[in-house]
Formats: structure tokens, sequence, C-alpha cells
């Protein structure tokens, strides 16, 4: 379930934000930012503006936080830089580095640089890259693809994919989340920003949700192992603080998106919420469509958080 | 991270992009062909100086605007669009350092101008052009010629956009053949100040090296002083204010 940002000084993190802020002004920034990574995919969520790269770009030493500091794998990012680059990978929103290079040549260049270098053969087939005169005759998709591709040269320990999936198609997606998740079965710590819910639930162990640049959930998927959840569609802005209380001790009700519902129950959903929400709908002269029940899902919980109202944010 | 580290990663970074500017056709046109062209028109036609020049003297001359084209003009692009397409802050992200990826750069740029002076100096020796014992000492010349420069390339790359660079940098470029004393000399209290500028100081240490017979009114020895100067100045002022995105 959902939970206010923990942060476990004590454990080994591979990857570890302590305090940090980084103020643009005008609200824009990050504020006050801890968490600790210790293993799998992490998701880091938030809508546009959220800061989403802003914390990426300031774990990986990419920019200077104002306050605070972020460690990788227990070394300082900003003291540490090059002992780090060569146990890390990463994907720039954005980016698209030496369009002029050929594909082959770029991953073969890169793979010199790291001491446990990468095959670029390899790593072609692997993410399907076709091997053009240069970088930026590639479909958005296939650049993507050979970012992630760049990001796993080294062979490293903790990966930052900013967006990664963005521009591949179906299909690309999905090959793409096979070879993340072998990656992660053979130990490499990522943190992936998205703005898929389907990244969040083929990818993810756990999901940071980012707020106008506050940390406001930390999510894990083994909270959902219990969990059961109702959603359904109906009007707008209903009260769901009449539902709750209509609901089984400990249920949540919430709209997480406009006209779409959530309720999760640490108990089984069954006909009788059910009836208990066409009850409320009713009484507010509406009726529910599309009732779904089934386990709960992460983006489900993220969407939800996502939809707080920011002023809920201090 | 060792000085040998470094030094491995910056020889890396250089040869990678020199392998990638060596395959550009506009760099060979800005690199060699150019150049060529004006060795030729100096020393086949009368249009400059009212007499076609001897080879030495036209020789510096092309060698001074391969060394500024490549130095100032085409790094300063290079580097410029880099920056806008992220390669340059994407880097930050790999074993190569900041300090290693510039001077990966620098290195690279020293042998695109070594490279086009040599192919001149070809076609120079084909000419007539004899060169001296001194003719060694030209990849000295070389070298700080490209770092006299090299650091206000990396300045206009840090501090503009893409755009604006390319425009600039290939109007400097321009107006420094023009008016930079290196083409077309002047006399008197012109040619000494042009003389305390990056491209004539550079064109009279090129002379002095390939045994030129031009008679400057300039000292070598303070031409190299110029040249060391200015590239401390540039290059300071780029670590200064560069920015990586």
């Amino acid at each position: 379930m959902s939970s206010t940002p923990a942060h476990d000084s004590s454990s080994s993190a591979a990857v570890e934000a302590l305090k940090i802020n980084l103020d643009y002004g005008a609200g824009h920034g990050i504020f006050d930012i801890s968490f600790a990574i210790g293993s799998g995919v992490t998701v880091l969520a938030g809508n546009n503006g959220a800061g989403k790269t802003t914390l990426m770009e300031t774990l990986q030493g990419l920019r200077n936080p104002q306050s605070g500091s972020a460690q990788i794998l227990g070394l300082d990012t900003f003291r540490h830089r090059a002992q780090l680059a060569v146990q890390t990978g990463s994907v720039l929103q954005g980016v698209t580095p030496y369009p002029t290079a050929k594909p082959r040549e770029f991953l073969a260049y890169l793979s010199k640089l790291y001491p446990t270098g990468r095959e670029a053969n390899e790593l072609m087939n692997t993410f399907q890259i076709p091997d053009r005169k240069s970088i930026k005759t590639l479909s958005g998709g296939e650049v993507q693809r050979l970012n992630c591709a760049a990001a796993l040269v080294g062979s490293p320990k903790v990966v930052f994919l900013d967006e990664p999936t963005a521009g591949l198609d179906p299909g690309g997606r999905a090959d793409l989340y096979g070879v993340l998740r072998e990656q992660a079965l053979q130990g490499v710590v990522m943190l992936i920003t998205t703005h898929l819910t389907e990244d969040i639930d083929q990818l993810a162990d756990r999901a940071l949700v980012l707020n106008h640049g506050h940390l406001t959930a930390d999510i894990s998927k083994k909270s959902l192992a219990s969990t059961d959840a109702l959603t359904f569609d109906c009007r707008t802005n209903l009260p769901t603080e009449q539902l709750l209380s209509a609901l089984p001790l400990e249920s949540t009700a919430r709209e997480t998106v406009k006209g779409h519902y959530l309720i999760t129950s640490p108990s089984h959903i069954g006909s009788e919420v059910i009836a208990t929400v066409e009850a409320w709908c009713a009484q507010n002269g509406t009726q529910p469509q599309n009732l779904s029940v089934g386990a709960e899902t992460l983006s489900s919980l993220v969407l939800a958080e996502l939809n707080r109202d920011s002023s809920q944010v201090s | 991270m060792s000085t040998n580290t470094s030094l491995n990663h910056a020889m890396k970074q250089a040869a990678w992009e020199f392998k990638l500017n060596v395959r550009n056709g506009e760099q060979i046109l800005l690199l060699v062909v150019i150049p060529v062209i004006v060795y030729f028109a100096l020393t086949r036609t009368s249009f400059i100086g009212g007499a076609s020049w001897d080879a030495h003297s036209a020789l510096s001359v092309a060698v001074t605007i391969a060394t500024l084209a490549a130095g100032f003009t085409s790094l300063a692009i290079a580097t410029a669009f880099e920056r806008r397409s992220g390669t340059l802050l994407y880097m930050g992200t790999t074993p190569v350092t900041r300090l290693e990826l510039v001077l990966g750069k620098s290195f690279s740029t020293f042998l695109l101008a070594m490279v086009s002076s040599f192919a001149l100096c070809v076609v120079a020796l084909i000419t007539g052009w004899q060169p001296t014992s001194k003719t060694v000492l030209f990849v000295g010349v070389l070298l700080v010629g490209t770092l006299s420069v090299s650091g206000y390339a990396f300045l206009m790359a840090g501090t503009m956009r893409a755009e604006a660079v390319l425009a600039l940098a290939n109007g400097i470029f321009v107006v420094v053949l023009m008016f930079g004393g290196v083409i077309f000399q002047y006399n008197g209290i012109g040619a000494t100040i042009a003389s305390l500028f990056p491209p004539r100081a550079l064109l009279i240490l090129s002379d002095w090296a390939l045994g030129g017979t031009s008679a400057f009114d300039s000292p070598v020895w303070i031409s190299a002083i110029v040249l060391i100067a200015w590239g401390l100045l540039g290059n300071f002022l780029a670590s200064k204010f560069f920015k990586w995105r």
C-alpha cells in the first residue's frame, strides 16, 4: 500500500538520496528528497514537470543540488564520479549521442571505455538495432533501443533509465521489458522513470511517486499481494468519504483519474462491496460503469497518488 | 582515476572524434579543399599582391588557414551541435571525465590540423616547396596554434546556441581570412596590431618553421608568446563559462 516515503540509512543501498534540494523557483525543482534503493527495479513516477528528470540527473551527478547528497553503491555521486561511471549505465531523456556515428561503432567505442565492456554485436542483436549508416537515420524507437543498449554496454551494477520506453511500439516495449527483466534477475539495480502504467506493472518492484518535486509515496509491489481492488467509472467528484464509511475496515476509496475510481480492501471484494458501490452511486444520481474486480496493481496505486490534490503537498 | 587511465581515455576520445570528423565532407572542405584552393590561388595567380607568391609563403598562409579552420571553426561548430544533441551531457555518464573529453577534442583537433597541413605540404612539395631543418618544429607550431584558438571555440560552443555558433564561427573565419593579416598583408602599425592576434602570429611562426622568406616586422618569439597568451586566456575563459547543457 501507499505510504509516506521512508529512508533506511542503515541499509547497504545501491542508490541513496539524502535530503536532496534543488529549487528552480516558482515551485519548480525537487525538495527534501530522501530514499534508498537496495535492489530490483524501482519506477520513479510523476506527472510532467514533477521533477523526475531533475532527480535522475542529480542522482547521477549531472546536476548539483543546493543541499543534500546522493550516493551510488555507497559512494558519493559527486566525489566519486569516475569510480561510479564504470559501474553505472544511463539513458538520458531526449538525448541522441553522436548522431553522425554508426550505431555499431558507437557501441564498440563505448565498450572500450569500460573494464567489462560488452560486445557491440551482442547488444546490436539483443536490442535488434539495424546497422545503418548513421544514428540519425534510425527511427525514434530504434534510437531508444540503442540508448538502452548503450546503458548496458559496461555491464553496470546500477542503471538509470529516463523514459526508456518513449517512442517504442508495443512489440518494442515487450522486447525491452524482457531484456530489462533479465538484467534485473542478474542483480542489476534499476531506477526508471515512465509515464506508462504498463511499464510500472511489467517492470517495477517498487514505485516512488513524485508530486510537484516532493516524494509523496513509496509503494512496494510486495504490499499488493493480499489486497483486492475494484475499479469502476462514473461521474467525477463524488464524495468518496461517504462510500468509505460503508466499506469494510481498512478499505480505501479514491478517484484515481477523473471519473475513474479505485476501491481497495485487505479482505475479498465480493458482491456485498459491489452492491455498496452501486447503492452509493445511485445515492449520488449516477451508475457505475466498467466494474472490474482483481488484484490491486502497482500502477493503480501510483495513479491514485498522482491524482491527489497538489494542495496536499506542503 | 590515475594519470594513465585519464590519458588512455583522452586518447580513445581523440581517436573517436578524429574518426567522426574525417568522415564529414564539410570538414574536408574546410580543412583541405579551401586551403589547397588558397594555396593555388596564391602561387598561380596575381590576384593578391600583384604577383604570384612563392611556394613557402603560400604554404604558410594555407596551413595557417587550415589550422584556424580546425582549431576554431570546425571545433566550435561540432562541439556546439554535440552540446545541443545532449552528446556532451551523455558523455558525463560514461567513464570519460569532462577534462578527458576536452583533452580528447583538443588532441583530435590537433590531429586534424596535422593531417590537413600534411596534405598541403605534399601539394607544396610537388609544386616546388623545399623543407628545411626547421620544418620539424612545425609540429610544435601547429600544437601551439591549435591551442591558441581552441579555447575560444569551446567558449562559443559552451555559451551560445548551435545555430548562432554555426553562423558566427564561419563569419569570424571569413573575417580573419580577409582582415586578419593572413592573406592580405598590412604594413606599419596595421601589421604590428595584426601580429598581436592569433591568425597573423600563427602565420609568422608557420612561415618561420616552413622556411619562408617573408619579412615580417614582428619577431618569431613574440608571435610564440602571443599565441600562448591567447591560448591561456581562451582556455581559462572556456573553463569558467562553458555550459555542458
